[in-house]
């Protein structure tokens, strides 16, 4: 802690402040309040139905390592499959575009027996 | 009835959940790109049409550089074909329409249409052929296939080899 300054100014500064009165008081039973609205947090708070206690059950399965790994490995899986599957679709639709504009260029009949 | 403990689980299950999803669309992003990186490269080369013949018939360099200097011999020749079939369907069709019969310009339009479709199709055979025979054997044999039949020269979809498998003799349909 620093030593205190016998600087004028700052002494000036600290009486003034001695001086400063705090007028306002807290409400009545402050305190009871305060500890009253921290005991809530801590109590259960009442559902209106019942698909709060489905869900934590899930959350509490769900959020066991080895299930939550299986679920991430699964999505991992299931995406790479995906995109593969449309991947592959895609390219044979490009293919089949490559192929059609191949044979225009030597088909002189294309364009009109079309 | 729940606790705050409760509620923090819920969210780090809603948490979990979106991570997976995200993981999921990263691996489909991922996957897609990389399945279709070749044919967007094809699709962007100047002549695609090329790219895609090289790599669906697996040419050498060699072999694509002599299919490409054929390929670009011939489009003078299909682009004039292609300007005179045309011009001779606009002559018979400005014949047809200013009339109600068969006079003997119209007959004379109709044959000469009928000898340039010929030629057409002469000359593109032509180039079929040369261009199967400059790839390997059983891809020429695959582009003969397919372009045949593109091109409507051939309506059965017999491949060639099995027309002439065994001295099968050619059938020819209707009746």
């Amino acid at each position: 802690m620093n030593e205190p300054r016998n600087d004028p100014e700052d002494l000036a500064l600290r009486n003034l402040l001695q001086r400063w009165q705090v007028e306002a008081t807290a409400p009545p039973r402050f305190a009871e309040g305060v500890w009253r609205r921290v005991g809530r947090m801590a109590e259960p708070v009442p559902t209106r139905n019942g698909w709060w206690r489905w869900v934590t059950a899930v959350a509490e399965l769900a959020l066991r390592p080895r299930f939550a790994a299986g679920y991430l490995a699964a999505l991992l899986v299931l995406g790479a499959g995906m995109g593969a599957l449309r991947g592959q679709a895609e390219s044979r639709g490009a293919a089949g575009d490559l192929k059609g504009r191949y044979v225009q260029s030597v088909d002189p009949f294309f364009d009109h027996a079309r | 009835m729940t606790t705050h403990a409760d509620r923090i689980q819920v969210r780090r299950l809603w948490m979990l959940m979106a991570l997976g999803l995200a993981a999921g669309l990263v691996a489909f992003s991922l996957t897609y790109w990389a399945q279709t990186r070749s044919t967007r490269s094809l699709l962007r080369a100047p002549e695609g049409e090329l790219a895609w013949l090289r790599h669906e018939f697996g040419l050498s360099e060699a072999q694509f550089a002599r299919v490409s200097a054929l390929h670009n011999a011939y489009r003078p020749t299909c682009g004039e074909l292609c300007r005179r079939i045309g011009e001779q369907n606009r002559k018979l069709q400005e014949a047809v329409l200013s009339t109600n019969r068969v006079t003997p310009e119209i007959e004379r339009l109709v044959a000469e249409t009928g000898r340039v479709r010929d030629e057409c199709r002469a000359a593109m055979l032509k180039h079929l052929y040369e261009v199967a025979s400059a790839m390997p054997p059983d891809a020429g044999r695959r582009y003969l296939d397919l372009m045949l039949q593109a091109t409507c020269v051939v309506d059965d979809p017999r491949t060639v080899d099995a027309v002439h498998a065994g001295g099968q003799a050619h059938v020819h349909g209707g009746g």
